[in-house]
């Protein structure tokens, strides 16, 4: 991924293959590493003491509320702002007029193609709407309530033009094209493949194919988006706070779109209330919001609500695919080739092609593939803007490779768990090129025992058992099956991270990182790293990120990244620190560094035999030894302190494999999840009780996905699910209890923490596993998500979806 | 006009017109469009009644084709279906109530039966 943006930062330590790695595993000699410790943000969020976007009311606040086009796709004849403007408290109001003519649009800080900048989005609409929801003119009033009475009152006059709500009809020559200066509908496109396809379909004994859809569902933190935005007058330091997953990257992009210098913009993180890859990408408020900070002069705060959210915070997942899949009577995978239609809504966002490119990157999975070849369509539509939502691409990609899978071990008359066994790839061909790439990265599975993981699944679940179970009478109505799901997830983008380890006098230890937390326990995670080594208790620990402040660079928190790049950047400086410690001891106490260790605030002999060396006098020693450290530290006493930059461009690959048994109602279409197993290898957890947490609520964000949650659309373009009246996420009564079984047989050899990302795995293949065992059920291929009632019931008296 | 979908009250400005009365098919077309006076959304209908004869009685068939944006097309499709079913149900009694009124005024023709 490039990182042009938040600049090329040095690089201290890079990955190389195993023999050669510059590091030995870190070895637990605190203890700290794997033990599963209480979180160290739980205090402050279950005493109900922690600051969110929305608690923040600085002195002379005003609210800003965005008036956003109620059509699918149409002209602005004109805005009339005249009766709003007139209305008591209100302050300002802007469009697109208001705005410097020479304002590019939100850029694309990843994946992009040449000619993809004509389909991005400037913060406010000027002549066309391209989707309900488009933001047209910005309202600000000395209180919300003003502000939205006002925002009824902007009269803006639209000529309706066609709405394109699928891809399909997209790519139609008779369709409207909804950027008349790109001059079609195809914002992206390009094509992943090796070997001869056509060859591999030719010999094969069987050609199995379909169409298989995904519906468009969205990530849906618990905590909308909240932005709050100020300048000192003074100083010219415009702070916006509410950032999230990535404040320095946005920082960068604020401040171009702003010309205003990145030096004079801080950027602050308060509690985050879940992110999941849409919260915290650079949205068209993110400008606004400081625009009119800027323009006012006062503070301005933006507190998405939900139905916004709904229809404005990016979708995800929404894709075709036309996939066949060849192979041998005897069951060996020949080819596979697919071409996937990725809708993309109105503009091209922040990702570019992330969302498709990881698709195509990882569609082949865990299996051994001759010849594959995956032709993308990135295509626009009159929807909501589409971007990343845990397991991008993957849950998508999974849902459709392993639904094939399944579909020839049919065909065949076979096992659908041999079926994957005969072509999984084998953990002495690690590390395995697939062939693919993303993002012009190859894709090379660094380590893996994918079959090893299959077995202890299956024994941790008693596939047995749950293959007698299946064969009961469930009742007239009812109706059992079994799916399995196999998939690797990619862990650790975004090439670097930064972090910086404090000690003071008194042997606290502060961790600054240029990850950032949407509420996933990095504060814990990153303290158990610098505590293992440094030598101090995690509780003794202080980590601070997301303040642009206090920590000069960073990358943020996605792609399952933070542990991974995050973690060994605080490992590499903890370590320096402790190593530079322990020599500047023993030059004092005439010893070997080896015969010492830090203890509390003191530097003793292991033996306990002699004197020790405080902390303080340690410390008074490094800085006359050289000149204090460029970055002010938080209170202005000494320390010592070591910087990192941890850098690898590859990323590592943790697998899984999801089983679950399903029994359901064909009158009601009721699915009920009768178990739910994920077996997950991360190469290390870090600390085992969280890395089970996240796949818990993966899961559950999974489950949403494959039963309940779809953003759908009229034929007009009217989004019909932009409430949770409609939008149905998963609850306590959907949700099964999810057995984990964490594993760490294979560490990678890419950090040296061994780690592998453990934020995406529980979701990456819950639509997969859960539609296998639907199909498997109802003895009919299912062919596109969510399984809701009436699904499940088309399903079960026709045969078809429906 | 003001309509009540669950939580939310919407006032349109609206202008409707009759753009088909054909005496000989004995249909009537109409054709309505709505603004939001409060807010971004927009409304149009068109409704198209057809009186059929059943010996005595006569029935009228209606067909509503609605587009609606903003506020009312997010919030619940299933409330805003129930709510025209009862506007027309109501309109059905009512129109009913007032031909019977009428009739027992003029003499005994038999009321309409109301669907």
């Amino acid at each position: 991924m490039k990182s042009t943006l938040a600049g090329e930062p040095r690089a201290e330590m890079t990955a190389q293959p195993v023999d050669e790695a510059p590091w030995p595993l870190l070895t637990s000699g605190v203890g700290l590493i794997g033990a599963s410790v209480l979180r160290k943000e739980d205090a402050l969020l279950l005493s109900g003491s922690r600051s969110f976007a929305d608690d923040l009311h600085p002195a002379r606040l005003v609210h800003a509320v965005v008036v956003r086009s109620p059509v699918a796709h149409a002209r602005i004849r004109s805005i009339d702002v005249g009766e709003a403007l007139a209305q008591p408290g209100v302050v300002g109001i802007f469009t697109s007029a208001d705005l410097p003519p020479e304002l590019p649009p939100i850029p694309m800080r990843m994946f992009s193609q040449p000619g993809m900048e004509r389909f991005l989005q400037r913060p406010l609409a000027s002549d066309t709407v391209r989707y309900s929801g488009d933001p047209v003119a910005v309202v600000v009033a000395e209180t919300r309530y003003l502000a939205e009475d006002a925002a009824e009152l902007v009269a803006i006059d639209y000529e309706e033009l066609e709405p394109i709500v699928t891809a399909d009809r997209a790519l139609e020559p008779s369709c409207s094209v909804l950027h008349p200066l790109a001059g079609t509908n195809l914002a992206g496109r390009f094509v992943v493949e090796y070997g001869d396809v056509v060859a591999a379909f030719a010999a094969a004994d069987l050609v199995v194919e379909a169409r298989l859809n995904v519906q468009r569902h969205a990530a849906v933190p618990l905590e909308t988006r909240g932005v709050v935005a100020e300048v000192d007058e003074r100083t010219g330091l415009l702070t916006v706070t509410g950032a999230a997953k990535i404040p320095h990257v946005n920082r960068s992009i604020l401040s171009r779109l702003l010309d205003w210098p990145e030096r004079d913009i801080r950027f602050v993180e308060l509690g985050v209330g879940g992110g999941f890859g849409a919260r915290g990408e650079f949205y068209p408020e993110d400008y606004l919001v400081p625009f009119c900070s800027l323009r006012l002069g006062r503070p301005v705060s933006w507190i998405e609500d939900r139905e916004e959210h709904l229809r404005s915070c990016n979708h995800s997942r929404e894709q075709i695919h036309e996939i066949g899949l060849a192979l041998t009577a005897d069951g060996r995978f020949l080819g596979l080739r697919n071409r996937l239609l990725n809708d993309a809504g109105g503009y091209v966002r922040t990702h570019g092609l992330v969302v498709p490119g990881m698709t195509a990157a990882l569609l082949p999975g865990a299996y051994r593939w001759p010849a594959y070849r995956c032709d993308v369509h990135h295509v626009v539509t009159t929807k909501t803007p589409a971007g990343t939502y845990r397991a991008p691409g993957r849950f998508e990609a999974n849902f459709v490779r392993e639904r094939m899978i399944d579909m020839a071990a049919r065909r065949l008359g076979m096992d659908p768990v041999e079926l994957r066994r005969r072509n999984l790839v084998s953990s002495d061909e690690m590390p395995y090129a697939t062939g693919t790439h993303a993002d012009g990265h190859p894709v090379v599975y660094d380590t893996g025992d994918y079959e090893l993981l299959l077995d202890k699944g299956l024994e941790h679940v008693d596939w047995h058992e749950l293959r007698r179970w299946r064969a009961e009478d469930a009742g007239p109505r009812r109706r059992r099956g079994l799916g399995v799901a196999m998939f690797v997830e990619k862990s650790g983008i975004g090439q670097w991270e930064y972090a910086r380890v404090e000690l003071t006098r008194s042997g606290r230890a502060r961790v600054y990182s240029g990850g950032a937390s949407v509420g996933q326990g990095v504060d814990t995670v990153l303290a158990q790293i610098c505590g293992e080594s440094l030598g101090v208790r995690y509780q003794d620990v202080d980590v601070f990120h997301g303040d642009t402040a206090s920590v000069p660079e960073g990358m943020g928190a996605f792609g399952s990244r933070v542990t991974v790049l995050g973690g060994s950047a605080v490992l590499t400086a903890a370590t320096t620190l402790r190593e530079r410690l322990l020599e500047t001891a023993a030059a004092q106490l005439g010893a070997m560094p080896g015969e010492l260790e830090l203890v509390g605030s003191r530097v003793v002999r292991r033996s306990g035999s002699g004197e020790g060396i405080g902390l303080s006098r340690l410390i008074e020693l490094a800085q006359e030894a050289e000149p204090p450290n460029r970055v002010p530290t938080g209170d202005g006493l000494p320390v010592i302190s070591e910087e990192a930059h941890f850098r690898s461009d590859d990323m590592t690959f943790p697998y899984g494999v999801h089983y679950a048994a399903v029994e359901l109602d064909i009158e009601t279409g009721q699915v009920d999840v009768h178990r739910y197993c994920v077996a997950y290898d991360v190469g290390r957890a870090v600390n085992p009780v969280l890395v089970e947490g996240q796949i818990v609520g993966g899961v559950a964000q999974g489950i949403g996905g494959a039963l309940l949650e779809e953003l759908a659309y009229d034929d007009s373009g009217q989004p019909v699910a932009a409430s949770f009246m409609d939008y149905l996420l998963p609850t306590a009564a959907e949700v099964p209890r999810v057995e984990v079984l964490v594993t760490e047989d294979a560490p990678t050899f890419r950090n040296p923490l061994g780690a592998k990302g453990a934020g995406e795995g529980g979701t990456a293949a819950v639509g997969a596993a859960i539609a296998n065992a639907v199909s498997d059920a109802l003895g009919v291929e299912v062919t596109r998500l969510p399984l809701s009632p009436s699904h499940v019931v088309a399903l079960a008296t026709t045969g078809t979806g429906g | 006009m003001r309509v009540k979908l669950g939580p939310v009250t919407l006032d349109y400005a609206w202008t409707s017109r009759l753009d088909l009365v054909d005496a000989e098919q004995r249909m009537a077309v109409v054709a309505v469009e709505g603004r939001e006076s409060h807010g971004q959304g927009a409304a149009s209908a068109t409704i198209q009644s057809h009186l059929i004869a059943e010996g005595e009685k006569t029935r009228v068939h209606v067909e509503t084709d609605v587009t609606v944006s903003g506020r009312p097309a997010q919030f619940g499709r299933g409330i805003m279906q129930d709510v025209s079913v009862g506007i027309l149900d109501d309109f059905a009694r009512r129109l009913s109530r007032l031909l019977a009124e009428r009739d027992a005024v003029a003499g005994d023709a038999p009321a309409p039966e109301s669907r």
